[in-house]
This record gives C-alpha cells, sequence and structure tokens, in this order.
C-alpha cells in the first residue's frame, strides 16, 4: 500500500515536525566548525522550502553522532541549525533540549514560515530504545509527522517509527520519496544488462544484498576487502590481506548461486598488494591471481589490479544499469583509491543509468568530482542497503498509508 | 549609514516575569542580539547558557555568554524566540549599547533602511 507524501497533506498553519538526517562529517578548526560535506543537509532543502512555502511551521529533528542518551557537547546539532541558516537565509530557531517546557515555548512561539531545530534527538535515552514515553513527548510538538531521514529509515527508533503512534498523520518528506523512486521502484525491473559492484570491507554485511540482486543482476563485481574472502573460497593464497575465516563456506555457496542462476560474478584476476596499510607503503600489482599465483605472503591486497579494472571497465560499458555500492580498495589513502576511481570513471562514461547507493562509494565519486555525472546518488548506507535486499524499512512502513 | 536605534522588549520565556526594555543599537555585523553582562540578572535564570568566544568589533577575542530562550520583540515587529548574547561592555561614555545582531533582525523580517535611518518590514525571500 503506497504511503502518504508531504504533498498529500494539508500544511499551511501546521506545526510539523519533520525528521530529518543531518548526520553529516565536521571539522573543528579553532572556534570555527566546518560542514566537510553538507549533501544530507542541502538534500533535505526541497522538504524544508517545500513546507516552508505552504505557510507551516516546520520543526526539524536529527540525530548526530553517537553520543549515547546523553548530552555531549561536540555533537550539538547548533552549529547546524546555523549552517542551514546560511542555506536557506532565514534563521533557524535552535531549541536547546529535544523535548519538554523549552521546545514546547519555542513553537508557541512560531509562526507560519518559520523553521526551528531541536537538540540531537540521541542526547535522550529514549531515542535509540524506542521509547514510548520519549516518542509521545516529541509528538506533542507537532500536528503532523514527516520522515525525510532515509539514512536512519531502517532504524526503529523513537524519532523514525515510535512517533507515528501518537500522530494522526505521518508521510515521507521529499528526500524519502526521491529515494524510494530510484532504489526500490526504479531497480524493480532495472534496463538490462543490469550491472552491480559491489565492495567494502565484508561479505557479511553484503550476504543479503547479494543474495536478492542475484534475482535480478546480470553481472556482478566484486571488489573491496571482501573480494579476499571469495579469493580464498576459490584456493587462491591472500597473503595478509583480511579475509572473514568463517565466510569463506558461504563465499562459496555464493559462488555456486551465481552459476546457477546464471548470473556472472566477478572476482577481482589482480589486486595491488601493499607490505603495510599506510601512505608510502612499499606497494605492486600482483601477476594474474591462481590457486599458484596469490597474494604474497605478508603482504595485502589494498586494491584491484590493472587487468581487474579493465575487466570491469569493459562489462560497465555494456551495461544499462549500474548500481555501485561499497569502495573496491582502501581509497582513503590516495595510492590505493585508483581502482575505486576507474570504476567512478567508467560508469560516469557509460551511458547507464547509474546509482551510486550510499556509503563509502559516494565519498569516492564526490572525491573524483563526478558526483553530477551520476543519476541518483542516496544518502543512505545501512537504509539503501536493507532496501536492496528487498527489506521494507522500518521508517517507512510506519508512515500513515494513502486511501 | 547613520545610527539606527530599535526599542527592544526581552523576555525569559521561562520565567515571563522577567522582562527588560531598553533601546539597542541596530549592528548588522553583530550576530546576535547582545546585551551588557550586567543585566543579565534582571531577565532570571535561562535553561540554556553557554560559554562563547566570541571576536568583537576591535578584532579581540572576548569570553561572553549566550542564553536562551528569550522571546526578543522589536518595537513594531513580531516578537522571535532568540537567545542572547552577554557581554561586558564598554560604552563610549561609560555607558553599555545594546546591539541588535542581524539574526533578530532577520527572524523579526525587519531590515534596515539606511536613508530613513529606521527599521522596515521584509518579507521571507525564498531562495
Amino acid at each position: 500500500m503506497p504511503k502518504l507524501s508531504l504533498r498529500d497533506l494539508d500544511v499551511r498553519g501546521k506545526r510539523v515536525l519533520v525528521r530529518v538526517d543531518f548526520n553529516v562529517p565536521i571539522e573543528v578548526r579553532g572556534h570555527k566548525i566546518r560542514v566537510m560535506d553538507d549533501t544530507r543537509i542541502r538534500e533535505s532543502l526541497p522538504t524544508i522550502n517545500y513546507l516552508r512555502e505552504h505557510g507551516a511551521k516546520t520543526i526539524l529533528m536529527s540525530h548526530f553522532g553517537r553520543p549515547k542518551g546523553r548530552p555531549v557537547e561536540k555533537y550539538s546539532l547548533r552549529p547546524i541549525g546555523e549552517y542551514l541558516h546560511s542555506l536557506i537565509h532565514q534563521p533557524v530557531i535552535f531549541s536547546h533540549d529535544t523535548i519538554g517546557e523549552v521546545p514546547q515555548k519555542i513553537v508557541e512561539h512560531m509562526e507560519n514560515g518559520d523553521v526551528a531545530l531541536l537538540e540531537n534527538v540521541r542526547f535522550q535515552p529514549g531515542e535509540e530504545a524506542n521509547d514510548p514515553e520519549f516518542a509521545k513527548a516529541l509528538a506533542e510538538l507537532g500536528d503532523l509527522y514527516v520522515n525525510d531521514a532515509f539514512g536512519a529509515a531502517h532504524r526503529a527508533h523513537a524519532s523514525t517509527v515510535g512517533i507515528t503512534k501518537f500522530m494522526q498523520k505521518s508521510a515521507m518528506g521529499l528526500l524519502m520519496e526521491k529515494e524510494l523512486k530510484h532504489l526500490r521502484d526504479g531497480l524493480e525491473k532495472p534496463a538490462k544488462p543490469f550491472v552491480v559492484i559491489l565492495g567494502g570491507a565484508k561479505v557479511s554485511d553484503k550476504i543479503g544484498v547479494l543474495k536478492a540482486l542475484m534475482e535480478k543482476a546480470d553481472t556482478i563485481l566484486i571488489g573491496g576487502a571482501m573480494a579476499n574472502t571469495f579469493l580464498k573460497a576459490e584456493g587462491i593464497p591472500v597473503g595478509a590481506s583480511r579475509v572473514e575465516p568463517d565466510k569463506v563456506d558461504l563465499a562459496r555457496e555464493l559462488l555456486d548461486l551465481a552459476k546457477e542462476r546464471s548470473v556472472k560474478f566477478l572476482v577481482p584476476i589482480d589486486v595491488v598488494e601493499a607490505d603495510e596499510i599506510r601512505a608510502g607503503a612499499n606497494m605492486r600489482n600482483t601477476s594474474r591471481l591462481s590457486p599458484r599465483h596469490g597474494i604474497s605472503d605478508e603482504w595485502q591486497a589494498v586494491d584491484i589490479g590493472a587487468a581487474t579494472v579493465a575487466l570491469y571497465q569493459e562489462e560497465i560499458a555494456k551495461a544499462e544499469t549500474v548500481l555501485w555500492n561499497g569502495p573496491m580498495g582502501v581509497f582513503e589513502i590516495p595510492e590505493f583509491g585508483e581502482g575505486t576511481i576507474a570504476i567512478a570513471e567508467a560508469m560516469a562514461q557509460s551511458g547507464a543509468t547509474t546509482i551510486i547507493g550510499g556509503g563509502d562509494s559516494v565519498t569516492a565519486v564526490k572525491q573524483a568530482g563526478l558526483a553530477d555525472k551520476m543519476t541518483f546518488i542516496s544518502t543512505g548506507g545501512g537504509a539503501s542497503l536493507e532496501l536492496l535486499e528487498g527489506k521494507e524499512l522500518s521508517g517507512v512502513a510506519a508512515l500513515t498509508e494513502k486511501e | 549609514m547613520g545610527r539606527v536605534i530599535a526599542h527592544v522588549t526581552i523576555r525569559n520565556v521561562i520565567d515571563p516575569t522577567k522582562e527588560l526594555h531598553c533601546d539597542a543599537l541596530v549592528d548588522t555585523g553583530a550576530t546576535m542580539l547582545t546585551l551588557p553582562t550586567r543585566w543579565r540578572e534582571r531577565l532570571g535564570t535561562f535553561p540554556h547558557c553557554q560559554k562563547v568566544n566570541m571576536q568583537v568589533a576591535t578584532q579581540e577575542r572576548v569570553e561572553t555568554e549566550v542564553c536562551g530562550p528569550a522571546e526578543i520583540q522589536i518595537e513594531g515587529f513580531r516578537p522571535v524566540m532568540g537567545e542572547i548574547c552577554f557581554l561586558d561592555m564598554k560604552g563610549e561614555n561609560g555607558e553599555p549599547e545594546p546591539l541588535v545582531g542581524y539574526i533578530t533582525l532577520e527572524q523579526s523580517g525587519a531590515a534596515v533602511d539606511s536613508l530613513g535611518h529606521r527599521l522596515i518590514r521584509v518579507p521571507y525571500d525564498l531562495k
């Protein structure tokens, strides 16, 4: 059943509680706080501006960092409120308390078009515990609820799920709609060939996604440290590379499953190996990997190799739809980031529908200056993975159904 | 541009019996409503006060205290919720001069009419 959208609500003069995801990376420089990547804030602007334009009293709430249920100054949303002020050209009234008398008084004084921001919901122990009392206290501040925090929609917390029980109408915001359109609806019947690129550290994080995507994908390309577990499953020596020993059998099963489903499942045919994971370490491209020629003892895989890059580029060039989640190597260290950047460039040049499924691959695409060349970049890491697995996100399931 | 003075009423939201009225200099270079520290007691206790290191017009960095929430009303404009910066002020004649900063002006929907030496109402701009 489709869920209510912000556009279905009559918001004029109403107090609209909006769950946003302002969990952005910041840097403290002297007395100033700099937002390092404001994508999540900017992506919530369509919802915020829609509400301002339609005369709502917008009350924003978000989490920020992991303060573990108590106030921690460095995780205060106050600087984020100031940053939002600079983006919307209107002061954002900041409430130092998340619930209680202070936000109540602030909301009482709001006029149509005003925007307020509550202090970090995770300063309250009731948030992550999905405590009904806390959810109710939040709900008392608004007449309507809008969830626009796609990045937090897979978590059943008080401000994403619990609150909906105390609101008459709960709807999805414009960002949430956009994410669902691309990641859920758009990938339901993707244009073929459909190429999926999965990277990152652990196979265990991607089991569900791999299984679900094998139903739809024509080709799956594997990179990152998770590739090592597949290499080991194929009997290839992995040296000192990071492997999940307890997942080797599972990797074997996944390789068999791909064969069974006629999915082209490619793991690196060569890698860049280094004697240490640090900038300036000794590094070299391995020869073609096989059970007799693997990664050297004491060395570890840090990136996909040149032959793998060429092979993956070829597959991407043939695709009509490409979905990417997870870097191909330790891309935070520039010397080990070439494979990841090459994948981003291949996607940008492909002419296919290109979807970046959140997480570190988003950072890589931005670092490569290719963000505007992609069809869609998700703001959620964990949430996009759960959605790709075919799971319903708790924060979406809790919203009011359309009549 | 000349000086623009506005009459301002400030009220402690949690304890509305505590209020004060003053004339303040409109200073678009200042961030928020800035009052002398010695007036702080007249506004009672605020639920939130934070020491903040700020740069003042002389380029010096000084320790200030930012407290709130407070209801601030510039005469002729709607009351808004905001914060007050308390600062040890040294006025020209020993008299401190409160300042209305740009955040308070923006919230109130007020802009400086530099020819008329007054504040005028401006609609919100949805950029």
